[in-house]
């Protein structure tokens, strides 16, 4: 059985009448990529916060590694890692510094620090800027940098918060391969985004959260069955009859269709080969059509479906 | 581990160009600007006589006070007093309008009362002036009642007044441009309190994210915070010395003390100026911007109230709230360098120096205990 790396039991935490956790509780295994994902204000950065006790809280318990974790917890502090979603660094150190400076504040031992700070500054690619001053550096290398501070000590349980926010595509692959790689060498990852695709292609378990309550948990295939959607198929073609529009809407596992602007949606709750059944049904009927394909539902929509608002804001 | 947070905290607070500007280019600029201002004017001034005031006093007595105070000469031989004896509607007047630097009322030798004008060297001149009239009064009339003890009394009384020993032994200064250069020495001591508000800025989890990043680390907060803090003090009495050389080396004050006891006080005041930075920026939760407003309002009135901008305001702080001059740092180490100044080293030097170090090792210990707290009900 896996080891329980983060357990959490109805943590309850409140600002004055705002319960921004609401008995709270999750577990994550060692080895698993975890997303964390919700809205803003849903209680993502709170949770990490108490984790790491930085915040007090209400109510509940916390533990890492199997162990109470208190703020006085060194011995539990020193196996974590964590990417803060602003950039950490002392502006008036260089790159190289910064690292150095941070990761020996958990390791003693010059040599293995030495090999550890250069170590990560190869995992974020930063070899070329290591006299560079925080100031001089673009959004990503920042992003970068603020990511080997956290990383250099070789923690067993890194923690994300939001680390590719604002960040150019190049280093944002980048920051991604490199949590690929943490985990692939036994890191486990807490990640929280408000970015669906990045859960989608890094996490192992994603837990949706939204007004400080678990929404829904699971993988992401277990997280798209739970919604009903679990496909649309769409048709470019004109001038469709209602009566024909009707004749799809009374195939098998359709449970909504829609036409506007030429296009026809056709939406279907489980079943196999559900594009094959509406071709069929176009041939049939001698219906002619331009396009046909078929989209599987994303994380998106499961989102959305679930909480009833879409994921960010303003993107 | 703590040497390297030491070197780092160095290195991070030598390109703070922030903290430098203010710790180095400040007192540079506001030295060269009293250099330019008041060197040339006071250089041509010579020693200054006190104008006293005598009243309510019997011929006999008044003569002989006038007679004694006109005896009180500088090293150079030049008279200390000048004595006045007004007609009794003009005492106000005379105070007021700065004629006389004070009013002896001696109806009674032994409780003469002593009317003070708003300049401070004056005041302490003459209180202890008074002092050595009032202490003979009572030796005189002890000596009457106990005929016996009267060698004794005789030897006491003919004894030299610390005033004029304190004087004499490490060269009184009254010099207001050396005045000035002390009263910025003293303001550069206490803007070393921005050094030391940088470390629990730097530290706190609820201030900034460099804080919160250190607070996850499994250093030991406080001694995380001491090294900083030491870091800090050593940058900023490094600035202060630059300042002490500038003013000794670059402007030509001469301090009318030694460099020892000038470099001695000037880094007592820095440390005492880092640790009530590191003591306030532990106070409660609010961001580093308001606190950094709130350090340079503490500073600036508390400089103000201790004399550095305007003399008169130390004094009145006396009168009225005399505990507000034994608590402020910016009085303690004005204080340190008044002392210096105008009585050398004598015990109110070495009270003034206890002081400093009992206030900063207190202030450090309330910083520290502050720091203890890691868990923040919102950050």
């Amino acid at each position: 059985m896996a080891e329980t790396v983060v357990k959490i039991t109805n943590l309850v935490k409140r600002y004055k009448e705002l319960i921004a956790l609401d008995n709270f509780s999750l577990e994550i295994q060692k080895g698993e990529v975890f997303g964390l994902l919700g809205p803003n204000g849903s209680g993502k950065t709170t949770t990490i916060n108490c984790l790491l006790t930085l915040l007090s809280y209400d109510n509940g318990e916390i533990e890492l590694f199997g162990e109470k974790m208190t703020s006085k917890r060194n011995d539990l502090k020193a196996r974590i890692g964590v990417v803060p979603q602003q950039v950490a660094v002392f502006e008036e150190l260089t790159v190289y510094d910064n690292i150095d400076f941070f990761c020996g504040l958990y390791i003693k031992d010059g040599a293995t620090r030495k090999k550890y700070v250069e170590d990560a500054i190869e995992f974020v690619g930063l070899q070329e800027f290591t006299k560079f001053y925080p100031k001089k550096l673009s959004g990503g290398l920042l992003r970068r940098l603020n990511i080997a501070c956290g990383i250099a000590h070789k923690p067993e349980l890194i923690i994300f918060d939001e680390p590719t926010v604002a960040v150019d595509p190049q280093s944002r692959n980048k920051i991604l391969e490199g949590i690929a790689n943490l985990n692939a060498q036994g890191a486990t990852i807490i990640y929280t985004t408000h970015y669906m695709e990045e859960v989608e292609q890094l996490c192992s378990r994603i837990l949706i959260m939204d007004h400080g309550k678990k929404v829904a948990i699971g993988t992401k295939d277990e997280l798209k069955g739970m919604i009903k959607n679990t496909e649309s198929v769409v048709v470019n073609a004109s001038d469709l009859e209602p009566a024909f529009i009707e004749k799809i809407r009374a195939l098998n596992h359709v449970y909504d269709v829609s036409y506007h602007d030429d296009t026809l949606t056709v939406k279907c709750s489980g079943g196999k080969h559900n594009i094959v059944h509406v071709v069929d049904c176009f041939a049939d009927n001698d219906v002619k059509y331009r396009q046909i394909y078929s989209i599987l539902p994303t994380l998106n929509e499961v989102f959305l479906e679930i909480t009833g608002k879409q994921l960010r804001d303003n993107d | 581990m703590y040497f390297r947070v030491f070197i780092y905290r160095l290195k991070k607070n030598i390109h703070d160009r922030e903290l430098i500007l203010w710790s180095l280019l400040f007192p540079i600029l506001l030295g060269t600007f009293f250099y330019a201002t008041f060197s040339s004017i006071y250089g041509q001034m010579g020693v200054q006589t006190y104008r006293v005031a005598l009243v309510n006093g019997s011929e006999e007595t008044t003569q002989f006070v006038k007679t004694t105070l006109e005896g009180i000469r500088t090293e150079e031989g030049a008279p200390m007093f000048e004595v006045v004896i007004p007609e009794d509607a003009d005492e106000q007047k005379l105070l007021f309008e700065d004629e006389v630097a004070g009013i002896m009322d001696i109806a009674n030798m032994g409780d003469i009362q002593l009317r003070i004008a708003k300049d401070e060297v004056a005041q302490n001149v003459l209180s202890q002036v008074v002092g050595v009239f009032r202490r003979n009064a009572v030796l005189t009339q002890r000596a009457m009642q106990d005929p016996q003890a009267a060698e004794t009394i005789t030897k006491l009384m003919t004894e030299e007044p610390e005033l004029l020993r304190q004087i004499n032994a490490a060269g009184e200064n009254k010099d207001p441009y050396v005045s000035y250069m002390y009263a910025l020495l003293a303001m550069i001591c206490v803007m070393a309190s921005n050094g030391g508000l940088q470390v629990p800025i730097d530290s706190q989890a609820n201030i900034t994210q460099q804080g919160a990043r250190v607070s996850l680390t499994p250093v030991n907060h406080r001694m995380y915070e001491l090294v900083s803090l030491g870091a800090a003090a050593l940058i900023q009495i490094v600035c202060t010395l630059v300042g002490v050389a500038l003013i000794r080396l670059v402007f030509r004050a001469n301090m009318g003390c030694s460099d020892a006891m000038l470099i001695l006080v000037s880094i007592l005041g820095t440390l005492l100026g880092c640790s009530l930075g590191f003591a306030l920026g532990h106070v409660s939760s609010i961001r580093k911007n308001t606190k950094e407003a709130i350090l340079l309002l503490f500073v600036t009135v508390g400089g103000f109230l201790s004399g550095l901008m305007a003399h008169q305001v130390k004094l009145l702080v006396e009168k009225s709230f005399p505990l507000l001059n034994r608590i402020n740092p910016s009085a303690i180490i004005h204080d340190a360098f008044f002392s210096l100044n105008v009585f050398g080293m004598g015990e109110r030097f070495y009270r003034s120096l206890i002081t400093m170090v009992v206030m900063t090792v207190v202030l450090t210990a309330i910083g520290l205990c502050m720091s203890g707290r890691r868990s923040y009900a919102s950050i």
